[in-house]
């Protein structure tokens, strides 16, 4: 059984490959369209316009006496009950290579 | 030294670059002939940053300008850092490269801010052999701005432009000077800012910044100005620019705007008041 | 000089350095602060608009006072601001008041991803004249590269969904682990959500195994995973650098 599986798997291979590659490219003509949605650059030059005193202000952390203010789309949504077993998966799995050793 | 002089920028009007301004740039309209760019946010090597400012170097005459490299640093300058930064600028081959004259990295770690420097025959010694360190490793001439400045330290032996005119002499860079920041910093530190603009060289000029600021106050009822480049320039300080110009004819002068950034009409008003300005000398010389 | 102020910049309750002229007043202090607010406002700025969706996710303030002490123990290391924020995620992840939102730094994990995404540089692509020659076969004992804008993120929660609500909000999030691909077809990063299997071939791919060694590992669980499935959605984003020599 799993013989076959995988032998029909293979069929096609390289046609899927060549039908698929690039589809979701732009087409020349566009390309020059590298307007659009910009992120905004993170480094500048300029000081923060705030006060100076919001710099000073300190912030109490000690563990588990924080209190959350609830405002957050999240913090008022409850997640479904999962599945113990696809809980197992966790995310250390996470391809992150060629990130920078910042 | 270094082999290349600079291209130098036209003297003209250029504005700070910001992406959502890429097409009412791209359109012409508007007395704006070169574009600043921070060297930091053009560093990914790719994706839509690197594609703007190519499209745009096409038409405009671009000026790096540095936030990251920590030429005032008491330890030594990051080679990644210098290494990025001459791959960038072999790359887009810019009008000029400029930097501050300040520190923004200590024990590996970067603060995000442009901090002062005491101006002492230490610090002096330090600056320019990192300068010339920079100016070696490019293969070309920098500019050093003048930075703004909310407090002073006691053991300064210079003032401001006697250190920034120390430094070009030694180093052969020249100066980005920015008109705000002297204004900034002498009503901050009680300096006269004619003063400072006298005393300055400003043969070395290469560059003009103009831009806005914030007004605080400290503890003590004095006021503070912020360098926030969140506002159209104030009255005092397009002054302070007719007086440098009347000296040094027309140069290169960029509009500032980083916070709270304006639509391009509002931008192009500014530019086009710092075109004047520049027309006014020009008109004042022939 | 400079690491005294650096550590007065992270302590309120420090006085600033000696050598600022009048170190002890009151007004030399405000001055100061304009340094601390620029420095840790700045910060937690950048931090903002890497993360927009974690923000939503526990509402502004909370990123704000959370973000406050991220910078604290752990300021950037790099000029590159864009960059900043690598290690928030885990950051999250440990900080006891968020224990119950346990999807909180997978969250953060994929805005991090597609910031990077964004900055990555444009790679070569295959030659795909030369592959059409080649057979299914030598196609899966062939190894490939994947371009720098290319991440993976499994999560043991609804992760895709809960990016997806995070942005436009619709039906709830679905009870099970998900996987999503960050890719960049052009200039324009995107999360695709992908079967929990097909994150699992990405990641051996990347780590050299080839598409054949791939099929094989994930065919010891399921017999239902198909790698030409992965090839076409990898193809299909522009997400190969290289195939095999080619």
């Amino acid at each position: 059984m799993s013989k076959t599986i995988k032998t029909l798997a293979t069929v096609g291979l390289v046609a899927t490959a060549m039908t698929a590659h690039g589809s979701m490219a732009i087409a020349d003509g566009a390309k020059e369209k590298c307007f659009g949605v910009s992120l905004a650059g993170q480094n500048d030059c300029a000081a923060g316009p705030g006060t100076s005193c919001a710099g000073s202000s300190t912030v109490d952390y000690q563990g588990n006496a924080w209190t959350l203010v609830d405002e957050g789309t999240c913090l008022t949504m409850e997640l479904p009950a999962m599945d113990d077993g696809t809980a197992r998966m966790g995310s250390l799995e996470a391809l992150e290579r060629d990130l920078p050793q910042a | 030294m270094f082999d290349r002089s600079p291209i130098g920028l036209p003297q003209a009007v250029g504005v700070g670059y910001k992406p959502q301004h890429f097409s009412d740039i791209l359109s012409g309209d508007h007395p704006v002939k070169w574009l600043e760019v921070h060297a930091e946010n053009y560093m990914g090597g790719g994706g839509r940053p690197i594609a703007q400012l190519r499209a745009l170097s096409e038409h405009y005459d671009i000026s790096v300008h540095g936030v990251g490299l920590s030429i005032g640093s008491e330890q030594g300058l990051c080679p990644d850092h210098l290494d990025r930064l001459k791959h960038l600028l072999d790359w887009l081959n810019p009008a000029e490269f400029s930097e501050h004259l300040a520190w923004s990295t200590h024990d590996g770690h970067f603060l995000n801010d442009l901090l002062p420097v005491p101006y002492t025959a230490n610090t002096l010694t330090r600056i320019c052999a990192h300068i010339e360190q920079v100016q070696d490793h490019l293969g070309r001439r920098m500019l050093l701005e003048n930075p703004s400045s909310y407090l002073s330290f006691t053991n300064s032996t210079y003032d401001e432009p006697s250190f920034l005119n120390e430094i070009a002499k030694r180093t052969g860079c020249g100066l980005l000077l920015d008109v705000n920041n002297i204004f900034v910093s002498a009503t901050n530190l009680d300096w006269d800012p004619a003063h400072y603009v006298d005393a300055l060289d400003l043969s070395q000029v290469g560059e003009i910044h103009i831009g806005g600021h914030h007004e605080d106050h400290d503890g003590a009822g004095h006021v503070l100005l912020i360098d926030s480049h969140s506002a159209p320039a104030v009255e005092p300080v397009w002054d302070l620019l007719d007086r440098v110009l009347s000296t040094t004819g027309p140069k290169p002068v960029l509009v500032e705007w980083d916070t709270d950034v304006p639509e391009w009409p509002i931008l192009r008003r500014e530019a086009q008041r710092a075109n004047s300005a520049i027309h006014q000398v020009t008109a004042n010389a022939a | 000089m400079q690491p005294e102020f650096t550590t007065s910049l992270f302590d309120a309750d420090r006085l600033p350095p000696e050598v600022i002229a009048e170190a002890q007043s009151t007004s030399s202090r405000a001055r100061f602060g304009i340094y601390r607010n620029n420095v840790i406002v700045s910060l937690c700025d950048a931090l903002e608009a890497t993360f927009p969706r974690t923000r939503a996710a526990i509402g502004a303030t909370n990123f704000r006072n959370i973000a406050r002490v991220f910078v604290t123990e752990a300021p950037p290391t790099s000029p590159l601001m864009f960059h900043y924020g690598d290690k928030f995620p885990a950051f999250l992840a440990q900080f006891p008041p968020l224990k119950k939102l346990g999807y909180l730094h997978d969250l953060a994990r994929i805005e991090y991803l597609m910031c990077q995404s964004y900055h990555a540089a444009e790679h070569n692509r295959p030659d795909w004249e030369a592959i059409s020659q080649i057979s299914d076969t030598e196609f899966l004992n062939s190894t490939c590269l994947l371009g720098p804008e290319v991440f993976v993120v499994s999560s043991p929660y609804p992760i895709f969904d809960l990016w997806r609500v995070s942005k436009t909000g619709g039906p709830p999030p679905r009870p099970e682990a998900q996987s999503v691909l960050v890719v960049r077809p052009e200039f324009d990063p995107m999360v695709l959500q992908i079967p929990n299997a097909m994150a699992r071939a990405i990641v051996l791919l990347n780590s050299g195994h080839s598409f054949g060694e791939t099929q094989a590992k994930l065919n010891q669980e399921t017999d239902q995973f198909d790698i030409t499935e992965t090839v076409e959605k990898l193809a299909k984003y522009n997400c190969f650098i290289q195939i095999g020599a080619l």
